[in-house]
Protein backbone atom coordinates (compact mmCIF):
# COMPACT_ATOMS: atom_id res chain seq x y z
CA UNK A 1 0.00 0.00 0.00
CA UNK A 2 1.46 3.38 -0.67
CA UNK A 3 0.64 6.29 1.23
CA UNK A 4 -0.36 9.22 -0.63
CA UNK A 5 1.19 11.96 1.38
CA UNK A 6 -0.05 14.97 1.48
CA UNK A 7 -3.23 14.61 -0.68
CA UNK A 8 -4.08 18.01 -0.96
CA UNK A 9 -2.97 20.72 -3.92
CA UNK A 10 -4.80 23.37 -5.63
CA UNK A 11 -3.81 21.99 -8.73
CA UNK A 12 -6.61 19.25 -8.38
CA UNK A 13 -10.07 19.48 -8.60
CA UNK A 14 -12.16 21.94 -7.58
CA UNK A 15 -12.94 21.80 -4.27
CA UNK A 16 -10.04 20.36 -3.06
CA UNK A 17 -9.65 22.39 -0.34
CA UNK A 18 -12.60 20.35 1.17
CA UNK A 19 -10.41 17.09 2.04
CA UNK A 20 -8.06 19.12 3.92
CA UNK A 21 -10.83 20.82 5.86
CA UNK A 22 -12.61 17.97 6.85
CA UNK A 23 -9.67 17.18 8.84
CA UNK A 24 -10.85 19.83 11.13
CA UNK A 25 -13.20 16.68 12.31
CA UNK A 26 -10.58 14.75 13.54
CA UNK A 27 -9.04 17.50 14.75
CA UNK A 28 -12.25 18.96 16.51
CA UNK A 29 -13.16 15.75 18.16
CA UNK A 30 -9.30 15.05 19.20
CA UNK A 31 -9.46 17.42 21.87
CA UNK A 32 -9.88 16.26 24.87
CA UNK A 33 -10.89 16.37 28.88
CA UNK A 34 -8.95 19.55 30.08
CA UNK A 35 -6.39 19.04 32.09
CA UNK A 36 -6.61 19.68 36.23
CA UNK A 37 -4.59 20.17 39.48
CA UNK A 38 -1.27 18.46 38.31
CA UNK A 39 -1.05 20.36 35.08
CA UNK A 40 -2.24 23.64 36.47
CA UNK A 41 0.86 23.65 38.66
CA UNK A 42 3.22 22.74 35.64
CA UNK A 43 1.55 25.45 33.83
CA UNK A 44 3.56 28.07 36.49
CA UNK A 45 6.77 25.89 35.13
CA UNK A 46 6.16 27.02 31.32
CA UNK A 47 3.37 28.77 30.05
CA UNK A 48 2.26 26.17 27.71
CA UNK A 49 2.62 23.16 29.79
CA UNK A 50 -0.84 23.60 30.78
CA UNK A 51 -2.19 23.58 27.53
CA UNK A 52 0.05 21.38 25.85
CA UNK A 53 -0.68 18.81 28.20
CA UNK A 54 -4.08 19.18 28.05
CA UNK A 55 -4.25 18.53 24.61
CA UNK A 56 -2.02 15.06 25.03
CA UNK A 57 -4.63 14.22 27.36
CA UNK A 58 -7.09 14.58 24.82
CA UNK A 59 -5.61 13.02 22.24
CA UNK A 60 -4.95 10.16 24.36
CA UNK A 61 -8.38 9.86 25.38
CA UNK A 62 -9.90 10.27 22.04
CA UNK A 63 -7.20 7.59 21.04
CA UNK A 64 -8.68 4.94 23.65
CA UNK A 65 -12.68 5.45 22.33
CA UNK A 66 -11.52 4.78 18.82
CA UNK A 67 -9.44 1.92 19.27
CA UNK A 68 -12.35 0.42 21.71
CA UNK A 69 -13.03 -2.91 19.67
CA UNK A 70 -16.43 -3.01 21.94
CA UNK A 71 -18.07 0.34 21.42
CA UNK A 72 -20.27 0.80 18.00
CA UNK A 73 -20.20 3.52 15.84
CA UNK A 74 -23.06 5.29 17.99
CA UNK A 75 -21.22 4.63 21.53
CA UNK A 76 -18.09 5.94 20.12
CA UNK A 77 -20.07 9.22 18.53
CA UNK A 78 -21.18 9.77 22.26
CA UNK A 79 -18.18 9.13 24.03
CA UNK A 80 -16.44 11.56 21.95
CA UNK A 81 -19.22 14.26 22.10
CA UNK A 82 -18.88 14.40 25.78
CA UNK A 83 -15.09 14.85 25.35
CA UNK A 84 -15.68 17.24 23.01
CA UNK A 85 -17.96 19.51 25.23
CA UNK A 86 -16.29 19.46 28.12
CA UNK A 87 -13.28 20.46 25.88
CA UNK A 88 -14.16 23.54 23.78
CA UNK A 89 -15.21 26.57 24.77
CA UNK A 90 -18.55 27.18 23.13
CA UNK A 91 -19.59 30.15 24.19
CA UNK A 92 -16.57 31.97 23.18
CA UNK A 93 -16.62 30.34 19.54
CA UNK A 94 -20.09 31.43 19.41
CA UNK A 95 -19.23 35.80 20.53
CA UNK A 96 -16.18 34.71 18.05
CA UNK A 97 -18.15 33.65 15.46
CA UNK A 98 -20.99 36.44 15.19
CA UNK A 99 -18.45 38.98 16.20
CA UNK A 100 -20.23 42.22 17.19
CA UNK A 101 -23.57 40.83 15.73
CA UNK A 102 -23.66 38.74 19.62
CA UNK A 103 -24.65 41.58 20.72
CA UNK A 104 -27.87 42.28 18.41
CA UNK A 105 -29.14 38.73 19.80
CA UNK A 106 -31.25 38.26 23.17
CA UNK A 107 -30.80 36.19 25.47
CA UNK A 108 -33.05 33.05 24.87
CA UNK A 109 -31.27 34.12 21.15
CA UNK A 110 -28.04 33.56 22.65
CA UNK A 111 -28.49 30.68 25.04
CA UNK A 112 -30.74 28.88 21.61
CA UNK A 113 -27.25 30.05 18.95
CA UNK A 114 -24.87 28.09 21.72
CA UNK A 115 -26.97 25.13 21.91
CA UNK A 116 -26.92 24.87 18.00
CA UNK A 117 -23.81 25.76 17.27
CA UNK A 118 -22.40 22.89 19.80
CA UNK A 119 -24.20 20.31 17.78
CA UNK A 120 -23.72 21.48 14.85
CA UNK A 121 -19.84 21.25 15.28
CA UNK A 122 -20.36 18.00 17.44
CA UNK A 123 -22.51 16.20 15.08
CA UNK A 124 -21.04 17.40 11.70
CA UNK A 125 -17.84 16.32 13.07
CA UNK A 126 -18.81 13.06 14.92
CA UNK A 127 -19.89 11.81 11.58
CA UNK A 128 -16.77 11.75 10.03
CA UNK A 129 -15.17 9.07 12.79
CA UNK A 130 -15.75 5.99 10.67
CA UNK A 131 -12.95 7.30 8.82
CA UNK A 132 -10.47 7.09 11.50
CA UNK A 133 -7.38 4.52 10.53
CA UNK A 134 -4.23 4.75 11.26
CA UNK A 135 -3.14 8.32 12.09
CA UNK A 136 -1.86 9.13 14.91
CA UNK A 137 -1.13 13.13 16.09
CA UNK A 138 1.48 14.37 17.45
CA UNK A 139 2.13 17.48 19.08
CA UNK A 140 4.81 19.31 17.81
CA UNK A 141 5.12 22.70 19.44
CA UNK A 142 3.15 25.55 21.43
CA UNK A 143 3.73 29.26 20.79
CA UNK A 144 1.97 31.89 23.16
CA UNK A 145 0.18 34.18 21.65
CA UNK A 146 -0.10 38.01 22.74
CA UNK A 147 -2.93 38.25 24.94
CA UNK A 148 -2.40 34.73 26.92
CA UNK A 149 -3.93 31.85 24.21
CA UNK A 150 -1.99 29.54 23.47
CA UNK A 151 -1.64 27.82 19.72
CA UNK A 152 -0.81 24.19 20.12
CA UNK A 153 0.83 22.81 17.18
CA UNK A 154 -0.11 19.31 16.08
CA UNK A 155 0.95 17.17 13.07
CA UNK A 156 -1.07 13.99 11.29
CA UNK A 157 1.10 11.17 11.22
CA UNK A 158 0.07 8.31 8.89
CA UNK A 159 -2.40 8.08 6.33
CA UNK A 160 -3.58 9.96 3.46
CA UNK A 161 -2.97 13.39 5.74
CA UNK A 162 0.27 12.09 6.40
CA UNK A 163 2.37 15.56 7.55
CA UNK A 164 -1.12 17.64 7.84
CA UNK A 165 -0.46 20.39 10.03
CA UNK A 166 -3.79 20.85 13.10
CA UNK A 167 -3.53 23.82 14.85
CA UNK A 168 -5.78 24.16 18.63
CA UNK A 169 -6.08 27.79 20.08
CA UNK A 170 -6.55 27.08 23.74
CA UNK A 171 -7.54 29.92 25.91
CA UNK A 172 -7.52 29.53 30.30
CA UNK A 173 -11.36 29.70 31.14
CA UNK A 174 -11.98 31.28 34.45
CA UNK A 175 -12.12 27.53 36.68
CA UNK A 176 -8.52 27.69 35.22
CA UNK A 177 -9.19 24.72 32.65
CA UNK A 178 -7.43 25.15 29.20
CA UNK A 179 -10.24 24.85 26.40
CA UNK A 180 -10.08 24.64 22.80
CA UNK A 181 -11.78 28.22 20.84
CA UNK A 182 -10.38 27.22 17.26
CA UNK A 183 -9.12 24.53 15.00
CA UNK A 184 -6.77 25.88 12.18
CA UNK A 185 -6.21 23.18 9.57
CA UNK A 186 -3.60 23.58 7.00
CA UNK A 187 -4.16 27.57 7.63
CA UNK A 188 -8.11 27.29 7.23
CA UNK A 189 -9.63 28.42 10.83
CA UNK A 190 -12.32 27.09 12.10
CA UNK A 191 -14.42 30.04 13.47
CA UNK A 192 -13.59 32.35 10.51
CA UNK A 193 -15.06 30.16 8.26
CA UNK A 194 -18.42 29.76 9.82
CA UNK A 195 -18.09 33.91 11.00
CA UNK A 196 -18.33 34.06 6.90
CA UNK A 197 -20.95 32.00 6.27
CA UNK A 198 -22.94 33.37 9.52
CA UNK A 199 -22.84 36.77 9.03
CA UNK A 200 -24.10 36.12 5.37
CA UNK A 201 -27.37 34.29 6.45
CA UNK A 202 -28.09 37.07 9.24
CA UNK A 203 -27.53 40.09 6.73
CA UNK A 204 -30.15 38.43 4.79
CA UNK A 205 -32.55 36.92 7.02
CA UNK A 206 -31.85 38.02 10.40
CA UNK A 207 -31.25 35.98 13.46
CA UNK A 208 -34.07 34.33 13.77
CA UNK A 209 -33.62 32.94 10.18
CA UNK A 210 -30.01 31.80 11.13
CA UNK A 211 -31.16 29.92 14.05
CA UNK A 212 -34.06 28.25 11.97
CA UNK A 213 -31.26 26.99 9.41
CA UNK A 214 -28.59 25.80 11.97
CA UNK A 215 -31.68 23.80 13.91
CA UNK A 216 -32.58 22.21 10.40
CA UNK A 217 -29.07 21.25 9.32
CA UNK A 218 -29.07 20.00 13.08
CA UNK A 219 -32.24 18.05 12.66
CA UNK A 220 -30.86 16.53 9.47
CA UNK A 221 -27.60 15.21 11.16
CA UNK A 222 -29.35 13.52 13.49
CA UNK A 223 -31.71 11.86 10.82
CA UNK A 224 -28.48 11.23 8.06
CA UNK A 225 -26.16 10.09 11.23
CA UNK A 226 -26.86 6.20 10.95
CA UNK A 227 -24.47 6.05 8.33
CA UNK B 1 -29.21 31.01 -0.70
CA UNK B 2 -27.31 31.52 -3.95
CA UNK B 3 -27.55 35.01 -4.34
CA UNK B 4 -24.75 37.84 -3.97
CA UNK B 5 -23.95 37.99 -0.10
CA UNK B 6 -25.72 41.21 1.48
CA UNK B 7 -23.03 41.72 4.21
CA UNK B 8 -20.15 39.83 2.25
CA UNK B 9 -16.53 41.26 2.03
CA UNK B 10 -17.43 44.32 -0.15
CA UNK B 11 -18.73 46.50 2.80
CA UNK B 12 -15.12 47.90 3.63
CA UNK B 13 -12.74 48.80 1.60
CA UNK B 14 -10.74 45.68 0.95
CA UNK B 15 -12.61 42.83 -1.35
CA UNK B 16 -11.16 39.82 -1.92
CA UNK B 17 -14.15 39.19 -3.90
CA UNK B 18 -15.08 42.04 -6.18
CA UNK B 19 -16.21 39.74 -8.97
CA UNK B 20 -18.55 37.80 -6.32
CA UNK B 21 -21.60 37.71 -9.07
CA UNK B 22 -19.72 36.58 -12.15
CA UNK B 23 -18.33 34.01 -9.39
CA UNK B 24 -21.52 32.83 -8.22
CA UNK B 25 -22.29 32.09 -11.46
CA UNK B 26 -19.18 30.26 -12.67
CA UNK B 27 -20.10 28.59 -9.37
CA UNK B 28 -23.33 27.45 -10.47
CA UNK B 29 -21.96 25.95 -13.45
CA UNK B 30 -19.77 24.11 -11.92
CA UNK B 31 -22.04 22.80 -9.55
CA UNK B 32 -24.14 21.78 -12.33
CA UNK B 33 -21.25 20.33 -14.32
CA UNK B 34 -20.30 18.16 -11.37
CA UNK B 35 -23.62 17.13 -10.34
CA UNK B 36 -24.49 16.12 -13.86
CA UNK B 37 -21.30 14.78 -15.23
CA UNK B 38 -18.71 14.48 -13.07
CA UNK B 39 -20.02 13.24 -10.24
CA UNK B 40 -21.93 10.33 -12.33
CA UNK B 41 -18.70 9.90 -14.61
CA UNK B 42 -16.97 9.36 -10.72
CA UNK B 43 -19.34 7.22 -9.61
CA UNK B 44 -19.24 4.99 -12.45
CA UNK B 45 -15.71 4.66 -12.55
CA UNK B 46 -15.30 3.90 -8.60
CA UNK B 47 -17.77 1.29 -9.77
CA UNK B 48 -15.27 -0.24 -12.42
CA UNK B 49 -12.28 1.11 -11.05
CA UNK B 50 -10.85 -0.64 -7.08
CA UNK B 51 -9.93 1.84 -4.72
CA UNK B 52 -6.03 0.40 -4.87
CA UNK B 53 -6.06 1.22 -8.73
CA UNK B 54 -7.37 4.80 -8.34
CA UNK B 55 -4.56 5.38 -6.05
CA UNK B 56 -1.87 4.47 -8.05
CA UNK B 57 -3.78 6.21 -10.91
CA UNK B 58 -3.23 9.38 -8.71
CA UNK B 59 0.36 8.57 -7.82
CA UNK B 60 0.91 8.01 -11.55
CA UNK B 61 -0.39 12.00 -11.70
CA UNK B 62 1.26 12.74 -8.82
CA UNK B 63 4.68 12.01 -10.10
CA UNK B 64 4.39 13.83 -13.52
CA UNK B 65 4.01 16.67 -12.30
CA UNK B 66 7.03 16.68 -10.03
CA UNK B 67 9.13 18.72 -12.82
CA UNK B 68 6.82 21.29 -12.13
CA UNK B 69 7.65 21.28 -7.95
CA UNK B 70 10.96 20.34 -8.42
CA UNK B 71 11.25 24.08 -10.83
CA UNK B 72 8.74 26.06 -8.55
CA UNK B 73 10.81 25.11 -5.41
CA UNK B 74 14.20 26.08 -7.26
CA UNK B 75 12.24 29.44 -8.26
CA UNK B 76 11.46 29.78 -4.80
CA UNK B 77 14.97 29.51 -3.60
CA UNK B 78 14.20 25.74 -2.30
CA UNK B 79 17.14 23.98 -3.31
CA UNK B 80 16.69 21.63 -0.03
CA UNK B 81 13.09 20.75 -1.08
CA UNK B 82 14.01 20.37 -4.76
CA UNK B 83 17.02 17.82 -4.50
CA UNK B 84 16.82 16.19 -1.23
CA UNK B 85 13.10 15.77 -1.51
CA UNK B 86 11.57 16.40 -4.83
CA UNK B 87 14.08 14.93 -7.00
CA UNK B 88 15.19 11.32 -5.06
CA UNK B 89 11.38 11.13 -5.41
CA UNK B 90 10.72 11.80 -8.78
CA UNK B 91 13.85 9.53 -9.41
CA UNK B 92 12.70 6.69 -7.41
CA UNK B 93 9.13 6.50 -8.24
CA UNK B 94 9.27 7.12 -12.17
CA UNK B 95 11.89 4.09 -12.05
CA UNK B 96 11.27 1.37 -9.03
CA UNK B 97 7.77 2.97 -8.98
CA UNK B 98 7.17 1.89 -12.56
CA UNK B 99 6.27 5.52 -13.79
CA UNK B 100 5.01 6.85 -10.96
CA UNK B 101 2.45 3.76 -9.90
CA UNK B 102 3.96 3.08 -6.42
CA UNK B 103 4.69 5.82 -4.32
CA UNK B 104 7.99 4.24 -3.17
CA UNK B 105 9.34 6.94 -2.09
CA UNK B 106 6.76 7.59 0.46
CA UNK B 107 8.05 3.77 2.51
CA UNK B 108 11.36 5.15 2.00
CA UNK B 109 10.30 8.22 3.87
CA UNK B 110 11.36 10.62 1.79
CA UNK B 111 8.30 13.70 2.14
CA UNK B 112 5.94 14.59 -0.77
CA UNK B 113 5.66 18.30 -1.36
CA UNK B 114 3.71 20.32 -3.38
CA UNK B 115 3.57 23.18 -4.89
CA UNK B 116 3.05 25.50 -7.62
CA UNK B 117 3.84 28.77 -9.94
CA UNK B 118 1.16 30.39 -7.91
CA UNK B 119 2.96 30.03 -4.60
CA UNK B 120 6.16 31.00 -6.20
CA UNK B 121 4.79 34.55 -7.51
CA UNK B 122 3.26 34.76 -3.10
CA UNK B 123 7.17 33.97 -2.00
CA UNK B 124 8.48 36.78 -3.98
CA UNK B 125 5.60 39.58 -2.48
CA UNK B 126 3.04 39.06 -5.69
CA UNK B 127 -0.45 39.69 -4.05
CA UNK B 128 -3.04 37.32 -5.06
CA UNK B 129 -5.36 39.74 -6.27
CA UNK B 130 -9.32 39.09 -6.89
CA UNK B 131 -11.09 35.66 -6.05
CA UNK B 132 -11.33 33.96 -9.33
CA UNK B 133 -13.59 30.56 -9.76
CA UNK B 134 -12.45 29.24 -12.87
CA UNK B 135 -15.00 27.34 -14.90
CA UNK B 136 -14.11 23.49 -14.22
CA UNK B 137 -11.35 24.10 -11.94
CA UNK B 138 -13.08 26.02 -9.03
CA UNK B 139 -11.40 27.78 -6.76
CA UNK B 140 -8.42 30.45 -7.58
CA UNK B 141 -7.53 34.02 -8.01
CA UNK B 142 -5.80 36.31 -10.46
CA UNK B 143 -2.30 35.26 -9.46
CA UNK B 144 -2.58 31.75 -8.84
CA UNK B 145 -4.68 31.31 -12.12
CA UNK B 146 -1.47 32.48 -14.32
CA UNK B 147 0.46 30.17 -12.78
CA UNK B 148 -1.95 27.19 -13.31
CA UNK B 149 -1.00 28.23 -16.54
CA UNK B 150 2.29 28.21 -16.18
CA UNK B 151 2.44 25.06 -14.52
CA UNK B 152 0.71 23.14 -17.33
CA UNK B 153 3.58 24.50 -19.17
CA UNK B 154 5.71 22.76 -16.90
CA UNK B 155 4.11 19.61 -17.17
CA UNK B 156 5.37 16.85 -18.99
CA UNK B 157 1.89 15.99 -20.42
CA UNK B 158 1.90 19.00 -22.58
CA UNK B 159 5.25 17.90 -24.56
CA UNK B 160 4.75 14.06 -25.02
CA UNK B 161 1.29 13.71 -25.88
CA UNK B 162 -1.25 15.64 -28.63
CA UNK B 163 -2.97 18.58 -27.64
CA UNK B 164 -6.59 17.25 -27.48
CA UNK B 165 -5.40 14.55 -25.31
CA UNK B 166 -4.38 16.87 -22.45
CA UNK B 167 -7.80 17.39 -21.86
CA UNK B 168 -9.00 13.50 -21.44
CA UNK B 169 -5.89 12.49 -18.98
CA UNK B 170 -6.83 15.79 -17.56
CA UNK B 171 -10.49 14.44 -17.24
CA UNK B 172 -9.14 10.68 -15.93
CA UNK B 173 -7.47 12.86 -13.10
CA UNK B 174 -10.02 14.97 -12.01
CA UNK B 175 -12.77 12.31 -12.30
CA UNK B 176 -9.93 9.85 -10.15
CA UNK B 177 -9.93 12.76 -7.43
CA UNK B 178 -13.18 13.48 -7.16
CA UNK B 179 -14.08 9.67 -6.77
CA UNK B 180 -11.01 9.34 -3.61
CA UNK B 181 -12.32 12.06 -1.93
CA UNK B 182 -16.41 11.98 -2.86
CA UNK B 183 -17.44 11.39 0.86
CA UNK B 184 -15.09 14.31 2.21
CA UNK B 185 -16.84 16.24 -0.46
CA UNK B 186 -20.49 15.10 0.37
CA UNK B 187 -19.89 16.26 4.09
CA UNK B 188 -18.55 19.76 3.35
CA UNK B 189 -21.36 19.94 1.40
CA UNK B 190 -24.02 19.05 3.70
CA UNK B 191 -22.36 20.69 6.34
CA UNK B 192 -21.83 24.51 4.61
CA UNK B 193 -24.83 26.76 4.41
CA UNK B 194 -23.59 28.87 1.77
CA UNK B 195 -20.88 26.69 0.34
CA UNK B 196 -19.69 29.23 -2.24
CA UNK B 197 -18.41 31.27 0.78
CA UNK B 198 -16.93 27.96 2.67
CA UNK B 199 -15.38 26.90 -0.07
CA UNK B 200 -13.83 30.66 -1.04
CA UNK B 201 -12.87 31.24 2.38
CA UNK B 202 -11.23 27.79 3.23
CA UNK B 203 -9.35 28.13 -0.15
CA UNK B 204 -7.65 31.38 0.83
CA UNK B 205 -7.06 30.93 3.73
CA UNK B 206 -5.01 27.86 2.57
CA UNK B 207 -3.35 29.67 -0.36
CA UNK B 208 -2.09 32.12 2.06
CA UNK B 209 -1.00 29.79 4.75
CA UNK B 210 1.32 27.83 1.62
CA UNK B 211 2.65 30.72 0.44
CA UNK B 212 3.53 31.74 4.64
CA UNK B 213 5.33 28.91 4.68
CA UNK B 214 6.95 29.03 1.18
CA UNK B 215 8.28 32.08 2.64
CA UNK B 216 9.34 30.67 5.59
CA UNK B 217 7.17 32.51 8.40
CA UNK B 218 7.61 30.65 11.79
CA UNK B 219 3.37 31.05 12.19
CA UNK B 220 1.49 31.40 9.47
CA UNK B 221 -1.23 31.53 11.13
CA UNK B 222 -2.59 35.09 10.88
CA UNK B 223 -2.40 37.33 13.62
CA UNK B 224 -6.31 38.73 13.25
CA UNK B 225 -7.06 35.78 15.02
CA UNK B 226 -6.51 37.86 17.99
CA UNK B 227 -8.85 40.38 17.32
CA UNK B 228 -11.73 37.68 16.40
CA UNK B 229 -11.13 36.27 19.55
CA UNK B 230 -11.13 38.91 22.21
CA UNK B 231 -13.83 40.83 22.65
CA UNK B 232 -13.37 44.60 23.36
CA UNK B 233 -15.91 45.62 25.75
CA UNK B 234 -14.82 49.33 25.50
CA UNK B 235 -15.69 49.85 22.20
CA UNK B 236 -19.04 48.03 22.59
CA UNK B 237 -21.11 51.33 21.26
CA UNK B 238 -21.68 50.23 17.75
CA UNK B 239 -22.37 51.73 14.92
CA UNK B 240 -23.89 49.95 12.21
CA UNK B 241 -20.72 48.71 10.56
CA UNK B 242 -18.25 48.23 13.06
CA UNK B 243 -18.98 44.12 12.36
CA UNK B 244 -16.38 44.70 9.79
CA UNK B 245 -13.86 46.24 11.54
CA UNK B 246 -12.39 42.71 12.82
CA UNK B 247 -12.58 41.77 9.06
CA UNK B 248 -11.16 45.39 7.73
CA UNK B 249 -7.88 43.46 9.22
CA UNK B 250 -8.84 40.17 8.08
CA UNK B 251 -8.66 41.40 4.87
CA UNK B 252 -6.14 44.15 5.13
CA UNK B 253 -3.66 41.25 5.82
CA UNK B 254 -5.18 38.98 3.11
CA UNK B 255 -3.96 41.67 0.76
CA UNK B 256 -0.48 41.96 2.67
CA UNK B 257 0.06 38.60 2.04
CA UNK B 258 1.83 39.69 -1.19
CA UNK B 259 3.34 42.44 0.58
CA UNK B 260 6.85 41.96 1.44
CA UNK B 261 6.82 45.20 3.63
CA UNK B 262 4.47 44.26 5.77
CA UNK B 263 6.47 43.35 8.56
Amino acid sequence: MSHPGRGFSTRTLQGLVLPVFSLAIFALVAIAVPSSGAEVSEAEKTAAAGPRAALAKTLDGVVAVLSDPALDAAQRRERIEVIAYASFDFETMSRAVLGKKWRSLSADQKVTFIGEFKQLLSRSYGRRLGRWGDEEIAIVGDRAESRGDVIVETRIVGGDFDGAAIDYRLRKAPDGEWRAIDVVVEGVRLVSIYRTQFRDAMAKGGAEDLLRQMKQKNAKAVVGSGS
Amino acid sequence: MGCASAGGPESHGHNVDPWEKMNRGIFRFNEGADRWAIEPASRAWSFAVPKLAQQGIKNIYDNAWMPAVIGNHLLQAHPVEAFVEDLPRLILNTTIGLAGLFDVASQVGIRENVTDFGITMGRWGLPPGPYFEIPLLGPSNARDGVGRVVDGFSSPYTYFIPWWSFFVTRGVELMNLRALYAEELAQSKADAFDYYLFRRDAWMQNRRYRVGQARGEVAPSPAEDEDLFYFDDADDADDADDDYEADAIDRGREDAEGGADST
